[in-house]
C-alpha cells in the first residue's frame, strides 16, 4: 500500500508541474478519477509530454529506478495506461516491480 | 497592486507554449500575458509587420532562438564540417539586423542567448580552440550578437546559460524534444520566466534604489552592545567574520551601481557608529550609508522616516534583517518594501543579495555611479542649512548652477531614465522608450530640454526634464519631471523660466500645465498650485501669460549649451 500511494504522489507531482503552465479554468484535478487522455481526458498533445516526461522524473525520484513512460503503446491506448490518473498509479507501481499486492 | 498585465509575444524556433503557460501564471510582479507566436516562424513574423501574431501589440517580445537553426553555417560546425567563421557572423548580422527591423512592434524586446544541449560534447578539449570548436564559435557568435543588440534602443540580450546552469541535468531531455519540440526542460524555462519579469521590471524603471540593513547579526556578527566592538565577529581568519566582510562587500558594490543604503538598528547610536568608523574590519563606514536611524523606536517608524530623509518611496526599498519578526513588521507594515526572506546562515548572506533581480538595470549613467557620493554631498548641505538662517540665505550659499542643454546623444539614456522613473515631481508621469521619445521629438512643435544642478558641494547631475508642445498661440508644458534630490530649490522655479521664454521666442501667448494627478505626485501638485501660475478652474491646470516673463530665481545662475 506504501507504494501505491507513493506512485500516487508521484503522478500528482507530475501532475503540479504540468498545472503550473495550465490556465486557471484547465487545470488537473489531483483526484484518481482524473481523466487524462481519451475521452474526456484533459491533456492535448503538448501537455501530455510534458506530463509523461515530468512523470518519469518523479518516478525515478520517488523509486530510484526509472521506467520508460514515453511508449508509443502506452501512450496511443486511450483507454490504456494513461486513461485515468489511478490506472497509471498502478502502472507505474507494478511496473517499478514493487507491488505488494494488497 | 491593479497593474495591467504585460503583453508578451514570444517567437521561437521550438514549442514555446509550455513557457506562455508558466509566464502567464507566474505570481510575481509584473502580470504578465504571454502569446506563444506560431512554431518555427521567427524569421518570417519578423519580416512581416502584418504577421496575425503583432496584432497583441505587444508591451516586450521574447525571441528565442536555437542557435543552429538561425545560422546554418553553424549547423553544419557542429557536425563538425570546416566552415569560416566569417560565414557564420555574417549569419548573425542578418539576424541582428531582423530584430533591428522589427523593433517599433513592441516597447522592449528580450532576445535569448544562444546554446547548445550540455550533453552535445562536440570536439572535447578542442571545442573551445579558436577557428576548430563550437563552443569556441558560439561564444563569438553571443558576443556578436551582443554587440550588434546594444547598438538598438530597447533590446535586451538575456543569459540563457544562466537558466541552463540553474537546471542542471534537467536543462535538455532530448524525449521533449522528439516528442514535443521542445528544447529546454521545465527548469529552464521557470529561470527564464523569473530573468524575463526581472527584466521588464528593470527595462520600464522598477529597480529597487535603497538598501536598509540591520547591524547586529546583519552586518556583523554579534550583538555590539552585548560584546563590545572589540568582539563582534567581522573579518579575520574566521569563516563566520569572512562572510559578514563579504556581505558587506557585496552592498558596497551595490554602491558602485548607483544603489543607496541605509540603516535601521536598534542600537546606541554612539556605539554602533564608533564600531562603523573605527573597527578596523569594517568594509562599509559611515560614508558608505546615506543615511540611518539607529535608536530603540520601532523599525517600521524609523524606515518610513529615513526613506521620507531621502526622498524616496516606499517601492524603492529593500530591506534586510536577521530578525524575521523585524522582517514581519516591516513587511506587514509596508507592503510596497521588499522584504526578502532572509537565510539565517551568515554564510549565505552574500550570495543571497548577489542572486536578487531587483537591482537590475537597463542603463547605466554617470549619475548612478556617483549617488552615494551625491548623498553624502546632501548630509552636508542640510547640516549647512541646520546652521543658516533662512531659506534664500541658505540658497544663496549653496551658490547653486544650472545648465540647460538640449537633447544629444551624451544625455539621451539618463533622459529617458530619468523621466522613466521620476514619481514625485512629475506632471504628467509620461513613461516613453528612446525611440518613443525620439519620434515624439521630431515633430517640430515639440522641444525638451535637460537640465543639469551643481552646487559647491557638487554635480547633483542631470535631474531635470523639461518638454513642451508649442500650437499656434499656446505653449503647453508636456513633461516637468525633477528628481527629488533636488526638489526646493528653485529649479522647479528656473524651469518654468524657461517654459515661458520659449513660449515669448515662439510668439505663444500663452503657457499652460496640465497634471495629471497619480498616487504619487502630490509634491507636483502642491508646487504648481503655490506657484505663480494662474490656476484655469475649468481645465483644472495652470497657466501663464506671456506678456509678462516668469520671475527668474536670483539664488540660480543658469549657462545653456
Amino acid at each position: 500500500m506504501a507504494e501505491q500511494a507513493k506512485a500516487l504522489q508521484a503522478v500528482y507531482r507530475a501532475i503540479e508541474r504540468v498545472n503550473r503552465q495550465r490556465s486557471s479554468d484547465r487545470q488537473l484535478a489531483r483526484d484518481p478519477s482524473t481523466r487524462l487522455t481519451g475521452p474526456g481526458g484533459q491533456l492535448d498533445s503538448l501537455g501530455l509530454v510534458t506530463f509523461v516526461v515530468a512523470l518519469e522524473q518523479e518516478v525515478e525520484e520517488a523509486f530510484g529506478e526509472s521506467i520508460t513512460l514515453t511508449d508509443d503503446r502506452l501512450l496511443s491506448d486511450d483507454d490504456g495506461v494513461f486513461a485515468t490518473v489511478a490506472s497509471l498509479a498502478a502502472y507505474i507501481e507494478r511496473a517499478s516491480g514493487r507491488s505488494d499486492g494488497g | 497592486m491593479g497593474e495591467a498585465a504585460r503583453k508578451v509575444v514570444v517567437l521561437a524556433d521550438f514549442t514555446v507554449d509550455n513557457l506562455a503557460g508558466l509566464l502567464s501564471n507566474d505570481a510575481g510582479t509584473p502580470a504578465v500575458k504571454a502569446t506563444a507566436g506560431p512554431f518555427d516562424q521567427v524569421v518570417p513574423a519578423l519580416l512581416d509587420k502584418d504577421a496575425p501574431i503583432w496584432s497583441v501589440k505587444p508591451d516586450a517580445v521574447l525571441i528565442w532562438t536555437r542557435p543552429e537553426r538561425v545560422s546554418e553555417s553553424f549547423a553544419r560546425l557542429i557536425e563538425f564540417e570546416s566552415v569560416e567563421a566569417g560565414q557564420i557572423l555574417a549569419e548573425v548580422d542578418q539576424f541582428a539586423s531582423l530584430i533591428e527591423g522589427a523593433v517599433s512592434r513592441g516597447r522592449f524586446f528580450f532576445v535569448a542567448s544562444w546554446v547548445i544541449p550540455g550533453h552535445q560534447r562536440g570536439r572535447g578539449l578542442l571545442d573551445r580552440r579558436p577557428e576548430v570548436g563550437a563552443a569556441h564559435m558560439l561564444d563569438r557568435m553571443n558576443t556578436r550578437l551582443a554587440e550588434r543588440l546594444a547598438a538598438i534602443p530597447n533590446v535586451y540580450l538575456l543569459d540563457t546559460s544562466r537558466w541552463v546552469q540553474a537546471a542542471g541535468k534537467r536543462a535538455f531531455n532530448p524525449k521533449l524534444w522528439y516528442l514535443g519540440k521542445v528544447a529546454f526542460g521545465d527548469e529552464v524555462l521557470d529561470a527564464a520566466v523569473a530573468d524575463v519579469k526581472a527584466a521588464l521590471v528593470a527595462a520600464e524603471g522598477g529597480t529597487r534604489k535603497l538598501v536598509v540593513v540591520d547591524l547586529d547579526d546583519t552586518l556583523w556578527g554579534g550583538i555590539i552592545g552585548d560584546v563590545g566592538a572589540d568582539h563582534i565577529r567581522l573579518g579575520g581568519h574566521d569563516p563566520i567574520g569572512e562572510a559578514y566582510a563579504d556581505f558587506q562587500r557585496s552592498l558596497k558594490a551595490l554602491t558602485n551601481r548607483g544603489i543607496l543604503l541605509g540603516i535601521v538598528s536598534k542600537n546606541e547610536e554612539a556605539t554602533a557608529l564608533e564600531a562603523i568608523r573605527n573597527h578596523p574590519e569594517m568594509v562599509l563606514r559611515a560614508d558608505s550609508f546615506a543615511g540611518w536611524r539607529i535608536n530603540w523606536s520601532d523599525k517600521a517608524k524609523n524606515l518610513a522616516e529615513l526613506v521620507e530623509e531621502l526622498n524616496l518611496g516606499l517601492q524603492s526599498v529593500v530591506f534586510i534583517d536577521d530578525n524575521p519578526v523585524e522582517r514581519d513588521r516591516v513587511r506587514g507594515t509596508f507592503p510596497e518594501v521588499l522584504v526578502p526572506e532572509w537565510p539565517s546562515d551568515p554564510m549565505l548572506y552574500a550570495a543571497t543579495l548577489r542572486s536578487m533581480t531587483c537591482f537590475d538595470t537597463a542603463t547605466v549613467s554617470a549619475e548612478d555611479l556617483s549617488r552615494a557620493g551625491m548623498y553624502a554631498a546632501e548630509r552636508k548641505r542640510r547640516d549647512l542649512q541646520g546652521r543658516v538662517g533662512s531659506v534664500e540665505d541658505w540658497l544663496q550659499s549653496l551658490a547653486m548652477r544650472v545648465t540647460i542643454e538640449p537633447p544629444n546623444e551624451a544625455n539621451r539614456e539618463r533622459t529617458v531614465q530619468l523621466l522613466n522613473k521620476t514619481n514625485q515631481m512629475n506632471l504628467s508621469t509620461r513613461r516613453l522608450s528612446e525611440s518613443e521619445l525620439a519620434a515624439w521629438l521630431e515633430d517640430p512643435r515639440h522641444s525638451l530640454w535637460t537640465f543639469r544642478v551643481a552646487d559647491k558641494y557638487g554635480d547633483s547631475g542631470l535631474t531635470g526634464i523639461l518638454s513642451c508642445a508649442t500650437e499656434g498661440s499656446t505653449t503647453q508644458i508636456v513633461d516637468f519631471v525633477l528628481s527629488c534630490r533636488v526638489m526646493g530649490r528653485r529649479v522647479e522655479e528656473t524651469m518654468l523660466h524657461a517654459a515661458v521664454e520659449h513660449a515669448r521666442e515662439h510668439g505663444a501667448t500663452r503657457v499652460i500645465a496640465q497634471p495629471i494627478p497619480t498616487a504619487k505626485n502630490k509634491p507636483c501638485l502642491e508646487f504648481f498650485e503655490n506657484s505663480s501660475f494662474e490656476r484655469d478652474e475649468e481645465s483644472g491646470g495652470y497657466r501663464w501669460d506671456t506678456a509678462q516673463p516668469f520671475p527668474f530665481p536670483e539664488t540660480i545662475t543658469v549657462v545653456r549649451t
